[in-house]
């Protein structure tokens, strides 16, 4: 025993010697490093942790764009300081989405957090913003996030999935009258159940019949067998609860495979970013539930795409962008307001901020669930030779305004957070 | 649950059995010759489909710059840099213990990814089908698109190719000869480092070609679009036998369809079902189905 | 190495590294008890890693459970599930081991996917809390980062110590000998099968009680932690810091998460350049960093041994000289 542990003794003598001078090596290298953040007094920072790689990459990459559109606009400065953005890519995985907020908010304590892209990140990183005390623009549908998980720290513009199922299904079943047998394929996340879910629920209204639901991993490659699937069920109807590549490749493959000649097919989410990643042929004739659309009919989409226009060679923005640039702008004009770029003072302000004219015309910020209230659109896919130009992907054949927690009475959504605790 | 609802699911289980096939039978040739598992085969997939993309939309030479081209193409540069790497790398490591050289394909496999990731971004990339290959075909039992009926028949004429070179012609022999004895083929004066070379290249070749095949099919490119692929197909060689060339294609096509049809009868199970498949038949036959080790 | 860790959590930005060096050491300690000392390349510390996860999550979220009970719950967990991939997987060697720790891995991997009342699915387990560590008589909040630094300390060095003494008993040195040359060891009468079955278990268990440190620190449990290429980065750490010694495979701990924490914030691919890293050692710094120190050691040790025994033959010449 005592040989052991004199053996032990040794070793550890020299690996202390080795351990200490490694944590020092260290400290001396990264120390200062942690420091440096903090040198500019005069710099303030905002946030964005979204997902710049894996299947909502191009989604990502929008929001990103629009966040800096608006920060250039704004001279990167806001009440008299820097103001410089910080990037993190989460590769939209809950966990790295929550180290890495972490990360920032300890190195950096930006003032404002802006997180993009997927519902089940955004469920995860409130959370964290709640914990944290950081205010938080999020995105992604489900519903839950202004509704039964809300929190005071967070606001969202992307319409909820109650509102793209009522508006979106609602306008297709006008449209398509008398369907009564429906194939669904979702994504397997909470975006892709959420929406299935009402969807349900407003089919059986209807007394119409689900034959199936199918779920899909996010960014899924082949939909084949579900596609054989189709042919030989011959619905009536066929929806996808779909985001990102995973539509893209649902979209291709519904085409190559006949099948939206066929049957009406109603898409939930559509972006301008995910129809430049197919086949031009490919969305002819599929419905898609879109937040903004570069064609809207008001002002602030003339300005704002003329603008972009300018700035990006002719390029047409796409909807992440003009959300993104549309939060920041709101964030920055009540840090304006209130002359503060405190918490406390910016969700109060925000959830003052009422009505105003945003990307889809007259907007909302509704102060009990800090959700932006806000027009869902209905797209149809063009075909190839009724395009004017390579973005004119679809024509809009519908709007609606269809939201949950009409009221703070009966809203989900409860926060219990005082003026006083933020 | 009728027949006609499962037909199309084993008609499309081939297909997808096929390609698969192509890229273990890689998989295979390079591990029977020199008894590296390739983990980077993944990132060669990857890197074929990229180039493949960069080759149709980028470098516009006439005639070359499309689908077919790189059909012909994108294979042979593939395979001369999966030469490159083996020389480079794996053959220093060729004496030591396996385990060293299934780290270091590893090591090779987080470099590529990360490799492309840089050059081409984390964007998805769109890869279309040609457009003389689109369009259905009504086969009365099921509506199937040309493009897959035709990666079906070449695929097929490719493993016919193949079988015939390795069995039917001096080369093929030599390099069976490799496959199943390395030091008597150098014992016999033939030189084993250049039929090694040659091996490595043509494994990671038809890599090139799965590839190049399968893109039009899944309509986009990521970097990480290798990784399932790679996994799939180590289920299949371990399943078929290492380093056999039947393994590899019956293989393939038994997990394409068993995929296939599980996806339709209990989708979250279909991916665990090809890991209890390899299970059972390790269990009862280590050696997989044709494995001769 | 006490004082080490006592002082780490100030050196480095900020604590949470420090807490992720620690809980990844244990990983990797107990990782380099099948690699280093048995030879035995599995792939499936991911998956036991993720099945002492979700143990301690669920039985915090259903059960209240005491904190310390719920990581030894993990750990057994863990080791339970280890019970039959082991059984099955060291039926062959080398690669095809490998393989087979590569197929459960993945297995289990898709299980904790579709098994989503349990795990949570793509989105994880959310709603976990850390309680405070009951002790009976007091109880100790657990609730900031440095005292939470402190307690998964004790942890490591508790597991640390059984660790090192599983190593220097003679069941030990029968692994070593089965890593050196198994058939040699089979050859003079040992089972190696056994001791394969017992180490992959032991380390097993090691594995779910990190993963249920992981949990308690994260307050949530994910299924990426399933993935293979997570037990691909246990592997790289490991080689990193070296194989041939117990401490070694905590430098590459270490290494490995200041160098992902600070790099991934100069360039998002920072992985590419962790590969190299990887193909370095693989090619030819097989022992790691502890094997570049010891080197270095061994090299300012004989120069000192050098001396001393000039010393000695100048004393003895002039012993004799003077004897003369």
């Amino acid at each position: 025993m005592k040989r052991q542990f004199v053996k032990i003794m040794t070793v550890l003598k020299i690996n202390t010697v080795m351990c200490v001078s490694l944590c020092l090596i260290l400290g001396v290298a990264f120390g200062p490093m942690a420091k440096q953040s903090f040198a500019g007094e005069e710099t303030v920072y905002i946030a964005l942790i979204e997902g710049l790689s894996g299947p909502y990459a191009y989604a990502g990459q929008s929001i990103l764009a629009g966040l800096e559109f608006a920060l250039e606009e704004a001279n990167h400065s806001v009440l008299g300081k820097k103001l410089k953005l910080i990037t993190r890519d989460n590769e939209l995985k809950p966990p790295l989405a929550i180290r890495k907020m972490r990360e920032v908010v300890r190195k950096y304590k930006p003032f404002f957090v802006f997180q993009a892209t997927s519902s089940s990140v955004s469920l995860a990183v409130e959370q964290v913003a709640l914990e944290l005390k950081v205010p938080l623009f999020c995105e992604g549908y489900a519903t839950q996030i202004t509704g039964l998980e809300c929190n005071r720290y967070t606001f969202r513009w992307d319409a909820p999935n109650y509102a793209g199922a009522r508006s979106g299904l609602s306008a297709f079943l006008e449209l398509h009258p008398n369907l009564k047998t429906f194939y669904i394929i979702r994504d397997n996340n909470a975006s892709g159940l959420d929406m299935t879910n009402i969807q349900k629920e407003l089919l059986k209204e209807i007394d119409a019949k689900i034959l199936k639901v199918v779920v899909t991993p996010l960014g899924n490659a082949d939909f084949s067998s579900y596609l054989t699937e189709i042919a030989s069920l011959k619905p009536d109807a066929v929806i996808f609860n779909t985001y990102g590549s995973g539509n893209i490749n649902l979209t291709k493959q519904l085409w190559e495979f006949g099948i939206s000649k066929k049957v009406p097919i109603l898409s939930a989410f559509g972006s301008l970013a995910m129809f430049r990643g197919m086949p031009p042929q490919a969305p002819k004739g599929i419905y898609y539930g879109l937040n903004w659309w570069p064609t809207m009919d008001n002002e602030w989409t003339k300005e704002f795409v003329a603008k972009w226009q300018k700035a990006h060679n002719g390029e047409l923005p796409t909807d992440g962008a003009a959300n993104s640039y549309n939060s920041l702008k709101m964030v920055l004009a009540v840090a304006e307001k209130v002359k503060s770029l405190k918490a406390k003072d910016l969700i109060l302000g925000l959830e003052k901020f009422g009505k105003y004219d945003g990307p889809t015309g007259k907007e909302w910020m509704r102060p009990w669930d800090h959700q932006i209230v806000h027009a869902f659109l209905i797209g149809k896919g063009k075909a190839v030779k009724d395009k004017k130009y390579d973005d004119d992907y679809l024509d809009i054949v519908a709007s609606a305004m269809e939201y949950p927690n009409t009221s703070p009475l009966d809203s989900t959504c409860n926060f219990k957070i005082n003026d006083e605790d933020l | 649950m009728t027949t006609s609802m499962i037909l199309p699911q084993v008609v499309n289980g081939i297909c997808w059995g096929m390609i698969l096939g192509l890229i273990a039978l890689g998989l295979n040739i390079i591990f029977g010759m020199l008894n590296v598992i390739n983990f980077a085969h993944g990132a060669f997939y990857a890197l074929s489909a990229y180039l493949a993309f960069s080759l149709v939309n980028y470098l516009h030479i006439p005639g070359v710059s499309t689908f077919w081209g790189s059909l012909i193409i994108v294979p042979i540069i593939i395979g001369v840099f999966g030469i490159f790497i083996e020389k480079v790398l794996v053959r220093p490591l060729l004496s030591e213990k396996h385990e060293y050289q299934l780290l270091l394909t590893f090591a090779v496999l987080l470099i590529l990814q990360e490799g492309i990731a840089i050059v081409w971004g984390t964007v998805a990339r769109p890869f279309n089908c040609p457009i003389s290959l689109i369009g259905i075909v009504d086969l009365k039992f099921m509506v199937y698109p040309i493009y897959r009926l035709f990666v079906l028949a070449l695929t097929g004429i490719i493993f016919a190719a193949l079988w015939y070179f390795l069995n039917k012609t001096n080369f093929g022999s030599i390099l069976r000869g490799g496959i199943e004895d390395g030091d008597m083929m150098r014992c016999l004066g033939i030189n084993i480092t250049l039929v090694r070379n040659l091996t490595f290249g043509l494994g990671i070749a038809l890599v090139g070609v799965g590839a190049v095949l399968s893109a039009p099919i899944t309509g986009s490119l990521n970097p990480q679009m290798g990784m399932t692929y790679l996994i799939t197909c180590f289920v299949i060689i371990s399943l078929g036998g290492l380093g056999s060339f039947k393994g590899a294609i019956i293989g393939g096509i038994l997990i394409g369809v068993l995929k296939s049809v599980m996806i339709f009868i209990e989708p979250k199970a279909s991916e665990l079902s090809m890991f209890i498949l390899m299970a059972c038949v390790l269990t009862l036959r280590p050696r997989g189905l044709f494995g001769k080790r | 190495m006490i004082i080490c860790l006592a002082i780490l959590p100030f050196t480095l930005p900020y604590v949470d590294l420090a807490t992720e060096v620690v809980i990844l050491s244990l990983l990797t300690v107990s990782f380099n008890l099948l690699f280093g000392y048995s030879g035995l390349l599995s792939f499936a510390q991911a998956a036991l890693f993720s099945v002492g996860s979700y143990t301690m999550g669920n039985l915090i979220i259903h059960l209240d459970i005491h904190i310390l009970l719920g990581i030894l719950a993990g750990g057994i967990m863990a080791a339970l599930i280890a019970l039959p991939i082991g059984i099955i997987s060291i039926q062959r060697i080398g690669l095809y081991f490998a393989f087979l720790t590569f197929a459960f891995n993945e297995m289990i991997y898709y299980i904790i996917y579709e098994w989503v009342s349990m795990s949570g699915g793509d989105e994880g387990l959310r709603g976990i809390y850390r309680p405070n560590l009951d002790l009976g008589i007091f109880s100790i909040d657990l609730s900031t980062q440095l005292r939470f630094y402190f307690f998964s300390c004790v942890i490591f060095v508790i597991c640390f110590y059984i660790i090192s003494r599983i190593i220097n008993s003679p069941f030990g040195k029968v692994l070593k000998c089965i890593g050196e040359n198994a058939d040699r060891a089979e050859a003079i009468g040992y089972r190696v099968k056994s001791f394969k079955l017992m180490v992959f278990i032991i380390s097993g268990f090691f594995t779910g009680v990190a993963g249920a440190l992981h949990t308690m620190f994260v307050k949530f449990a994910d299924v990426e932690h399933c993935m293979w290429l997570f037990s691909g980065d246990i592997v790289l750490m490991t080689l990193l810091g070296g194989i041939k010694s117990l401490f070694g495979p905590m430098f590459g701990a270490a290494l490995f998460v200041v160098l992902s924490d600070y790099l991934s914030t100069l360039w998002d691919r920072w992985l590419f350049i962790f590969g190299f890293i990887f193909l370095g050692c693989v090619l030819f710094f097989r022992g790691g960093i502890q094997g570049i120190l010891d080197t270095l050691f061994k090299k300012i040790g004989s120069k000192k041994r050098q001396s001393l025994m000039d010393e000695k033959q100048e004393g003895g010449r002039l012993g004799k000289g003077g004897q003369k």
